[in-house]
């Protein structure tokens, strides 16, 4: 603490700069938002003298700004808020009181962690935007900071009882014992592993990385060339129908290799040593193997609980399990997005997990209600009405070359008409809801199974939608919204209810939102 | 919940949108006709065809914003802000009172002339951070937001 208040009195005045390192690490996150596409812009279209110019031009021009931008910035922490000064033509001061910051992140990466610095982003519970992002400080000050945030909350939350000094260190050694505790959930290097395996997120980055190949026709020669040296390609056109059945199944396989190995790099990358505990009203998280993340998630901020289970989940027994925050949802770059609790838990540990962050979600006695069984016919018809569409795509696509590749179509189309079958009536056994006092429960998907859980006391409004169709069967939508939802994700949006019930859902959600106050 | 009286929209709101919709008919059939005199390459059929087809497409409109004007409900109570609204897609919006986080009154040129505004109710979500509710009397959306805001407390 002394050194501390010694930092307080010296920088009364002038206020403290960021990390000596800091133009360095502003100047790195410049040069990646701006001078890579450039360079790529110069490296895919050729270079000239005035492109080379401009290059230099922009990093000197930069580098500068750099500079400028580390020399204005000043922060001062002070006893119950933060100030921060910046700004080079349009100065900026800002102030935030310790109360208002809801989350703490801190991101670190290699660079970062010679330097022992790090990024700092302040966040409050308003959303969107954070309230301010410190990029760099030192990990002293990160913990100043921290330790003030934690003061100040418990101050807050014991509001009525004038604590003096003391009683901020008891709250504080407290707060301590509680950190020894077990954490809540780790995932071991083989978890780790199995987790990049079940999200084949290699896909994604795959089809970046072929497309940019695709794009680049000087890089795609260049890599022909290394690869002949090996082996020398055939006249595809001369092959046998045996040949080439066994080139595409090698290439297949070496592209399947090549994408669990990017997905496990990328899990690796984002997951290594995970960690997650409990502090209080708060969740404590750590990851990552070349930039460290440690994000503090409010347990009162997460607004929506999703478990989710496809076909690889259940081969390795496991689920994961993220969740929506208010607040969460960043639009800067810099922002570190906290939305896993468990990237992979073990089926049956599921259950005793989410029920100590969330008590009142016990999934041992959510008793799911399925949609209606007429609900199948609707979907049949949905589905065959989507494969038809798709397939007068197919058919006409096919019928300009050859007669053989239109039977073909026909083929594939017949062939998925048992599928569409299969689907529906497997769609309205899947499709679940369960409701309480505490919380609503929606669960779905045929292949990829989903579940969301909510609190009642987080729903912001509720929707009944009626479509045509809803309204020719006596049918209707529910929906209800959340803070800091993400509409292309799974949410509670409960399709082919009976009207009545919709309704008498409705108004039991709306009388239970009248007795629960919302705080974010 | 069913035996809540729904309100319609004022009627006024419906001119000034069949006003609107007209006022843009009128400007791109005169910007055509401009063109077909300047231009003078436009056979005199096709110009007639074109001006027909996007007349009639005016007609249905108007129709349109009658269903639309009929279908557009609302009540508010003690529990909260009501909304029924669409056409051939219906949804009906529940906004719990202690949801709302703040409200706007908004009023545009036109809906000055009418006396018209738009209430604007502000939640924490997200599809439904702002629920809206046009066409109604600016003395009205004051009350409705004064009666929205009596509970509205402590703000974090």
């Amino acid at each position: 603490m002394t050194d501390a208040s010694e930092a307080e009195m010296s920088s009364n005045d002038n206020g403290t700069r960021l990390h000596k390192s800091s133009p360095l690490f502003i100047l790195i996150h410049v040069v990646i938002k701006s001078i890579i596409p450039l360079a790529f812009g110069v490296f895919t279209y050729g270079t000239s003298k005035y492109s080379n110019i401009l290059v230099i031009a922009a990093t000197v021009f930069i580098a500068s700004f750099a500079l400028l931008q580390y020399w204005f910035y000043h922060y001062w922490i002070k006893e119950e808020k933060i100030e921060i000064k910046e700004g080079i033509f349009f100065k900026n001061n800002r102030k935030v009181p310790y109360t208002r910051i809801q989350n703490v992140n801190v991101s670190q990466n290699p660079l970062q962690r010679i330097f022992k610095v790090a990024t700092l982003q302040l966040e409050s519970a308003s959303g969107g935007k954070p309230e301010a992002v410190m990029r760099v400080v030192d990990l002293g000050v990160v913990e100043r900071i921290k330790h003030k945030v934690k003061q100040a909350n418990a101050l807050v939350s014991a509001s009525s009882v004038e604590t003096g000094d003391p009683g901020i260190e008891n709250s504080d050694t407290d707060a301590d014992a509680v950190v020894g505790d077990k954490p809540l959930h780790t995932m071991s290097t083989f978890e780790v592993i199995k987790y990049g395996i079940i999200s084949q997120k290699g896909m994604f980055y795959g089809a970046i990385i072929f497309g940019f190949l695709a794009q680049n026709q000087v890089l795609m020669s260049a890599a022909y060339k290394y690869f002949e040296l090996f082996y020398s390609v055939p006249d595809f056109t001369k092959i046998t129908l045996a040949e080439g059945f066994v080139y595409v199944l090698v290439i297949g396989l070496v592209m399947f290799v090549f994408l669990q190995l990017m997905s496990i790099l990328w899990s690796l990358m984002k997951f290594y040593d995970f960690k997650i505990e409990k502090q209080g009203d708060r969740l404590q998280a750590h990851m990552g193997l070349l930039s460290k993340v440690a994000a503090t998630i409010p347990l009162k901020k997460i607004q929506l609980y999703r478990l989710s289970e496809n076909p690889l989940h259940k081969f390795f027994k496991a689920r994961t399990i993220t969740i929506e925050t208010a607040g969460g949802v960043n639009t800067d770059n810099s922002g570190i997005v906290m939305r896993w609790l468990a990237p992979s838990i073990n089926t049956n540990k599921v259950r005793s997990f989410i029920h100590e962050i969330e008590p009142k979600i016990k999934l041992g006695s959510v008793d799911w209600q399925l949609i209606p069984y007429r609900a199948w016919k609707r979907v049949l018809k949905r589905s065959l009405f989507t494969l038809a569409f798709f397939s007068a795509i197919l058919i006409g696509v096919a019928s300009l070359p050859q007669i053989t590749l239109k039977a073909y179509a026909w083929a594939i189309m017949v062939a998925m008409i048992p599928v569409c079958y299969f689907y529906s009536k497997n769609y309205v056994k899947k499709t679940a809801y369960y409701i309480n006092d505490d919380i609503i429960c929606f669960k779905s998907g045929v292949w990829f199974g989903k579940q969301s859980f909510v609190k009642i006391s987080k729903i912001q409004t509720v929707e009944i939608l009626e479509s045509p169709w809803d309204r020719r069967n006596k049918m209707a939508t529910l929906e209800i919204d959340t803070a800091g939802s993400n509409p292309l994700l799974h949410h509670v949006r409960i399709p082919y209810l009976e009207l009545a019930d919709a309704y008498e859902l409705q108004a039991f959600i709306q009388n239970r939102l009248d007795e629960t106050e919302f705080n974010w | 919940m069913e035996n809540l009286t729904y309100k319609n929209l004022e009627s006024e709101h419906l001119t000034l949108s069949r006003l609107v919709l007209t006022i843009v008919f009128v400007i791109l059939s005169l910007a055509y006709l401009l063109m077909f005199i300047l231009v003078e390459q436009i056979p005199l059929k096709i110009f007639g065809l074109k001006l027909l087809i996007s007349w009639s497409l005016y007609l249905l409109i108007f129709i349109y914003t009658g269903a639309a004007h009929r279908r557009f409900k609302y009540t508010m109570n003690e529990h909260g802000l009501f909304i029924h609204r669409g056409v051939f897609w219906r949804r009906k919006i529940v906004v719990p009172r202690n949801r709302v986080q703040h409200t706007d009154v908004t009023q545009g040129p036109l809906e000055r002339k009418f006396d018209l505004a738009e209430l604007v109710v502000h939640t924490a979500g997200t599809r439904n951070a702002s629920v809206k509710l046009p066409g109604i009397y600016h003395k009205d959306a004051e009350a409705l937001r004064e009666s929205l805001s009596f509970e509205e407390s402590d703000d974090v």
